[in-house]
């Protein structure tokens, strides 16, 4: 009787427990998404999810994706149409990086962001960008006759650029300081340069040949190299983007932040001919002194002479060391106020000064908390920069 | 509601008293008679048919006598030699028979191994422990001279516990010669042998052996209780001892009780203050108490330098984790939390469930049996057909399965890597297989959690047992770092040898206060 | 309960410890009130000088004779009223493993949102911890070493991985915006110290250095919440205020090399300490009942409690952890009802009872 009661006892726990099986939803019942792409539609957002495609993917040695395309009112209904379409269940924990069009960014991206907080399967790693196209041209692009994959796009944007949805979202949502994000465009024959810090003169010219691929990957479709590439940065203000920073402007932002990998810059010296410098290392300090008004950017550069083609009869010792290193800081020192300038004269302070003057001197902030945007604008931003240069490969 | 439970209670209490009234009866000793006949008729009714009873009457010093022996047990050599030779001898020496057999004892029988004994029950353990019993009308008493000369099992190295450097001798199945073994190795008196019988059939002779200055009196004194409460017919192996010398109501997995076949390993456990338990019969020695760290300890890690030795403690931690736990966080991750999977991994693996038809539960449980099953085949067949097993396997699940799309090359791959790691700690292998079985199971139906929750009550199941008043998990919890130096790392001798290390002081050990009572 | 010196001194505050880690790592700014959670590191400091205050009591009641829990001393002092004193406590004890229940399924459904059903995930925990308080006070401080040395290895690990994501301009001067998340803080790391009144009980049964013991232990607990705060708020910023859990949140960014999603992680680690507040509570109350109900039917009333940790568990309201019986003042009330005010009156009675015999005695002279 003891064993019968024991028994049923048993039973009854294991069916309670064995429920739990009910509701288990097997890996390929699922669409594990890699990556995100929202774009502006009629009346709500067109979204594009690029999904692992197990199908496919089998016997190879790297998966294949595949894209799906998706319309809702919200996010949410858009990507939950996705198991209408698919059968499948969204997996957004591997899903890499989000892509937005330029003109949904620009009407703001508040409303959206939400979810990625929200939903207990998005993480806050995920990296954020602003494309020129449609976010759905660039997760279509093809690659050797394949789809580019989410993990490349992501690849591109480095992480020292803090380009994610935690970095963004807390931007937003501190009201101490304006977000950004990575800003990636699609050419056709490398028409446009992409790496920061290159000289106006050298982006005009024609130099695909010369094209830096390190931050870039190649599609080739119908005889058209299409490239993609992070090409500066989309800053915003509040959840609405203003503009984008490329060029110089890129490398001005990315000097302030203290972003390493500012890239390769140039210079031209009339008496050295033109030195190619790698800046490997940046530092920043912002200071600010609220009486006087006034912002001090301090900015230390690490730099390495990759090409040194002196004119004839030029010999680079300390002095000109000396002379490239002040040509240097003046240049950059120009860049980083005219960017710094600009940016604040449009209301976005992706530098955070609102944050340095909260950490400084707390009363000015509460004090002037309402329209400390606008007094930004009164401010004066002095930047000193300071490089070392080394020449590799030479004894000076 | 209340005074209905309590009632219930009561109810119980009184039941349990009751059954514990009814104590066995002890068996009267039965005195053995003057009369030979009377003597000999004991013997022809004891064993009736029995072939291998020999009864080989004579007279001695003119009084009728008896040779009693088992056919098989007993060197004829020896007999010849010690017993037959002496008293077929003319002897001549007038007295009562007692005085008589108290002349043939001191002064005929050469053997230096003779018992007397005053009760049949004695005489019938003797003989057929391959003793001569010599009997004498007219005396009360017989006299068993040890002339055993059955054949045995030669010493050898046990293939369950190689050793790479160090002894190649292992226990065998009598116990004066596994006696003999540890007393080569411990020339010290305070090293005990004592022996008792258990088995109301098989009289199985048991062994408790200590070092006296070592061992604690608290947990002798238990041992030897708990031997005695031993209520078995037969005891044909270690294994039928052990449940009776764990702790109390105890239900885990993991045993207290260490079992071993080899001489050196018993006497560095003697060393630290261990009881040997060596049975009559089986080369297995049990020793108590024995904790969770001495599962990954083994003679080779003290005959190498310590850096490796560490190492391969380390590697045998790893693997014990591993054993146990990796299947099922492989399929709670894999069916519950894919998220927790890196992503290349993830891709790996949803492929791999996307092209199988079973779910990952399913599929694990399914390897695993395989493997089981593949493991309990090789296990007890004669070696070429162990190969063909192998090859069996090898082809039809891990080539076969895989192509035709039944299993999924991960869950092999991890049902592999368990296999491998289990062999790691040999001794250890049975609970792992069972708590491998839980975790998948738990994994599979409650994912992570279930499958911390369930290691959480399990290490609470390992942590709460103790032996003999010493927890099973010292010196790790309780915590001893002087007792560490021979836990995840094996300090050198030096430090090994500093400072004395018996078992009751381990950290957190009470051998006093325990469970059972004597 | 008697002189039962079966555990020491660092087993019982390993326990502890894991108990009070796992109502902090589940620390959420939002639970106690306050925008600026760098504040909290002024809370934690407060937190622990108060906390010492908070546990005099207790401590000098012990020292009166360390022989006696305060149940043993209620019921010399008190008579047969001391079944009150054992009701109360049984219950706070209960009340703790029914508020950590529903923290755990706030977490499991706010932030993992499982496929498994919570139910059975709760009832398993329950029934799970019930073990754990079935094996007794010695069993789960043995455990608790074992996990927490886990904890603190991951915990390492963690904040490794985090500390190099720290950035200075994130954190924002202490009390910029007032004292009200400086309160809110201090508020909800006191009111959940239910680890005061479980000293009333584990102190007799602990062997070692008390004094040294409550020190480390306090010590320990308020450095790593404010480690915890400082790695938090210097690598996700403003973003932490978006967050429910946000040292799990912290977890899920941290990453070494290609070792990434350290939730996981903490997730275990996380699990395990649920499990062992929730035995040591589930057995301090059983410990209680048993006072006054004997044995034998306090065994049915630890199985009562079981049941009603799970039906509470499970049609608990996802909102009621901080609200109604389980909002900070409520809270807070309980815990300095059965942690202060119980031992402060057993001493003053205890005192006041033995003046009266020494003035008998000398009377008697």
């Amino acid at each position: 009787m003891k064993t019968k009661k024991i028994a049923v006892f048993f039973l009854s726990v294991s069916i309670f427990f064995m429920s739990g099986c009910s509701r288990t939803v097997q890996l390929h019942e699922r669409m594990v998404i890699q990556g995100i792409g929202v774009d502006l539609a009629e009346n709500g957002y067109k979204v594009t999810i690029q999904a692992l495609d197990f199908k496919n993917s089998q016997g190879g040695t790297e998966p294949s994706v595949k894209l799906i395309e998706l319309k809702g009112k919200s996010l949410l209904e858009a990507l939950e149409n996705s198991k209408k379409q698919s059968g499948l269940i969204p997996m957004y924990s591997q899903n890499l990086v989000l892509i937005v069009g330029k003109s949904l960014a620009t009407s703001g991206m508040d409303n959206f962001l939400d979810f990625f907080i929200r939903h207990y399967e998005a993480r806050p790693t995920v990296k954020v960008c602003v494309s020129e196209t449609d976010a759905a041209q660039v997760l279509s692009l093809k690659r050797e006759e394949k789809n580019i994959q989410a993990k490349e796009i992501s690849d591109l944007i480095p992480e020292s650029l803090h380009s994610d949805v935690m970095h963004f979202v807390g931007s937003l949502h501190g009201k101490t300081s304006d977000p950004y994000c990575a800003y990636l465009s699609i050419q056709n024959n490398g028409k446009e340069n992409i790496t920061p810090g290159k000289n106006q003169s050298e982006d005009e010219g024609d130099n695909s040949s010369e094209q830096d691929t390190k931050n870039g990957t190649e599609s080739q479709e119908e005889n058209n190299e299409e490239l993609l590439s992070m090409t500066g940065i989309a800053f915003f203000s509040g959840d609405k983007m203003l503009g984008v920073e490329t060029q110089n402007g890129f490398l001005g932002a990315l000097a302030v932040k203290g972003i390493q990998g500012l890239g390769v810059y140039n210079i031209h010296s009339e008496n050295l001919g033109d030195i190619s410098l790698d800046i490997v290392k940046t530092k920043s300090k912002i200071s600010v002194n609220t009486n006087e008004k006034r912002f001090y950017i301090d900015i230390e550069l690490g730099t390495n002479a990759l090409e040194v083609t002196p004119n004839q009869g030029a010999n680079i010792g300390k002095a000109e060391q000396e002379q490239i290193e002040k040509q240097l800081d003046d240049e950059i020192k120009l860049i980083c106020e005219q960017t710094i300038r600009k940016l604040i004269n449009l209301n976005s302070d992706i530098f955070r000064f609102q944050k340095v003057i909260l950490n400084s001197d707390p009363k000015y902030f509460q004090n002037h908390n309402e329209n400390l945007k606008e007094i930004l604008k009164e401010f004066d931003y002095i930047v000193n920069v300071k490089s070392s240069l080394s020449i590799t490969g030479t004894e000076i | 509601m209340v005074n209905i439970i309590k009632k219930f209670i009561r109810n119980y209490e009184s039941n349990q008293k009751e059954k514990e009234k009814k104590e066995k009866k002890p068996q009267k000793k039965e005195f053995i008679s003057s009369s030979l006949t009377q003597s000999l008729s004991f013997f022809k009714n004891k064993f009736g048919k029995s072939e291998d009873l020999t009864i080989r009457k004579l007279e001695i010093m003119d009084l009728e006598s008896a040779i009693i022996t088992m056919a098989g047990l007993v060197n004829k050599e020896t007999l010849g030699n010690n017993v037959m030779n002496r008293i077929s001898a003319d002897m001549q020496f007038n007295g009562t028979p007692i005085e008589k057999y108290e002349y043939l004892r001191d002064k005929i029988i050469s053997s230096c191994d003779i018992v007397q004994i005053s009760t049949y029950e004695d005489a019938l353990y003797m003989v057929m422990s391959g003793f001569a019993l010599v009997v004498m009308d007219g005396c009360d008493r017989m006299l068993a001279i040890g002339v055993q000369g059955y054949s045995s099992r030669g010493i050898s190295e046990p293939s369950s516990e190689v050793m790479q450097r160090g002894s190649r001798e292992g226990f065998v199945e009598p116990l004066r010669i596994n006696m003999t073994m540890i007393r080569r190795r411990i020339k010290n008196p305070t090293l005990k042998f004592e022996t008792s019988k258990v088995g109301n059939i098989s009289k199985t002779e048991i062994c408790f052996c200590y070092m006296e200055d070592k061992v604690s009196s608290d947990i002798l004194e238990k041992v030897k209780y708990k031997i005695q409460q031993i209520d078995l017919e037969t005891i044909m192996a270690a294994g039928y001892v052990m449940p009776y010398l764990e702790e109390e109501n105890d239900l885990s997995l993991f045993s207290s009780i260490g079992m071993t076949e080899r001489p050196d390993t018993v006497c560095g456990k003697l060393a630290e203050g261990r009881i040997a338990i060596i049975i009559d019969g089986t080369p297995n020695v049990l020793i108590v108490p024995y904790l969770f760290t001495e599962y990954f300890q083994s003679m080779d890690d003290y005959a190498i330098r310590p850096y490796f030795a560490t190492l391969s403690r380390l590697i045998k931690y790893m693997g014990f984790l591993i054993a146990s736990l990796l299947p099922g966080l492989y399929v709670g991750i894999g069916t519950f939390n894919p998220e927790l999977l890196p992503g290349p991994l993830l891709n790996k693996v949803a492929i791999s469930v996307g092209s199988t038809p079973f779910s990952l539960l399913f599929e694990t449980l399914l390897i695993h049996f395989f493997y089981e099953l593949m493991r309990e085949a090789g296990l007890r067949l004669p070696k070429p057909l162990g190969h063909a097993v192998s090859i069996m396997g090898g082809l039809v699940i891990g080539d076969t399965a895989i192509k035709a799309g039944l299993i999924g090359a991960p869950t092999l791959m991890v049902v592999a890597l368990t296999a491998l790691s289990s062999y790691v700690i040999p001794n250890l292998y049975e609970p792992i297989a069972m708590l491998r079985l839980l975790f998948i199971v738990a994994g599979g139906i409650m994912g992570i959690w279930g499958v911390m929750i369930l290691f959480a009550a399990g290490l609470v199941n390992i942590c709460a047992k103790s032996n003999y008043g010493v927890p099973f998990t010292a010196p790790i919890s309780p915590f001893s770092t002087f007792g560490m130096r021979d836990v995840f790392i094996r300090a050198g001798w030096k430090i090994l040898a500093m400072k004395d290390s018996t078992v009751q002081y381990m950290p957190g050990a009470h051998p006093k206060r325990t469970k059972e009572k004597v | 309960m008697g002189k039962r010196l079966i555990i020491s001194v660092p087993q019982m505050f390993s326990m502890l410890f894991i108990s009070r880690l796992v109502v902090e790592t589940t620390y959420s700014a939002i639970m106690s009130q306050g925008n600026n959670i760098l504040d909290h590191i002024l809370s934690a400091g407060t937190a622990f000088f108060i906390v010492f205050l908070l546990i005099l009591p207790i401590y000098f009641l012990f020292n009166m004779d360390n022989s006696m829990d305060v149940l043993d001393n209620s019921y010399e002092l008190l008579g047969k009223t001391g079944n009150l004193v054992s009701g109360l406590y049984a219950l706070y004890f209960l009340f703790t493993c029914v508020h950590t229940v529903a923290l755990f399924k706030i977490f499991l459904s706010n932030v993992i949102n499982p496929p498994v059903s919570t139910e059975v995930l709760l009832t398993t925990m329950v029934i799970a911890a019930s073990y754990g308080a079935y094996k007794g006070v010695e069993g789960l401080a043995r455990t608790s070493g074992v996990i927490l040395f886990f904890m603190i290895i991951s915990m390492i690990f963690i904040g490794i991985s985090l500390f190099d994501q720290i950035d200075c301009l994130n954190f924002p001067p202490f009390l910029y915006q007032g004292t009200q998340s400086f309160e809110g803080g201090l508020m909800y790391m006191i009111s959940r110290s239910s680890c005061i009144p479980a000293m009333a009980i584990l102190f007799p049964m602990a062997k070692g250095n008390l004094k040294k013991g409550i020190f480390i232990w306090n010590l320990g607990i308020y450095a790593l919440i404010s480690v915890v705060i400082l790695l938090m708020v210097g690598s996700m910023g403003d973003f932490l205020q978006t967050q429910l859990f946000p040292v799990y949140t912290a977890g899920s960014i941290a990453k070494i090399g290609s070792l990434e999603h350290l939730d996981a992680l903490y997730l275990g680690i996380w699990t395990m300490g649920i499990f062992i507040k929730l035995s040591l509570f589930f057995m301090l109350s059983g410990e209680c009942v048993k006072k006054f109900a004997g044995e034998k039917l306090g065994r049915f009333f630890v199985l009562v409690f079981g049941f009603i940790m799970i039906f509470f568990g499970i049609f608990l309201n996802k909102n009621a952890i901080s609200s109604g019986i389980f909002s900070s003042p409520f809270l807070l009330g309980s815990m300095l009802l059965v942690g202060v005010v119980v031992p402060l009156a057993l001493i003053i009675l205890k005192k006041l009872k033995t003046e009266k015999l020494s003035i008998e005695g000398k009377e008697k002279q």
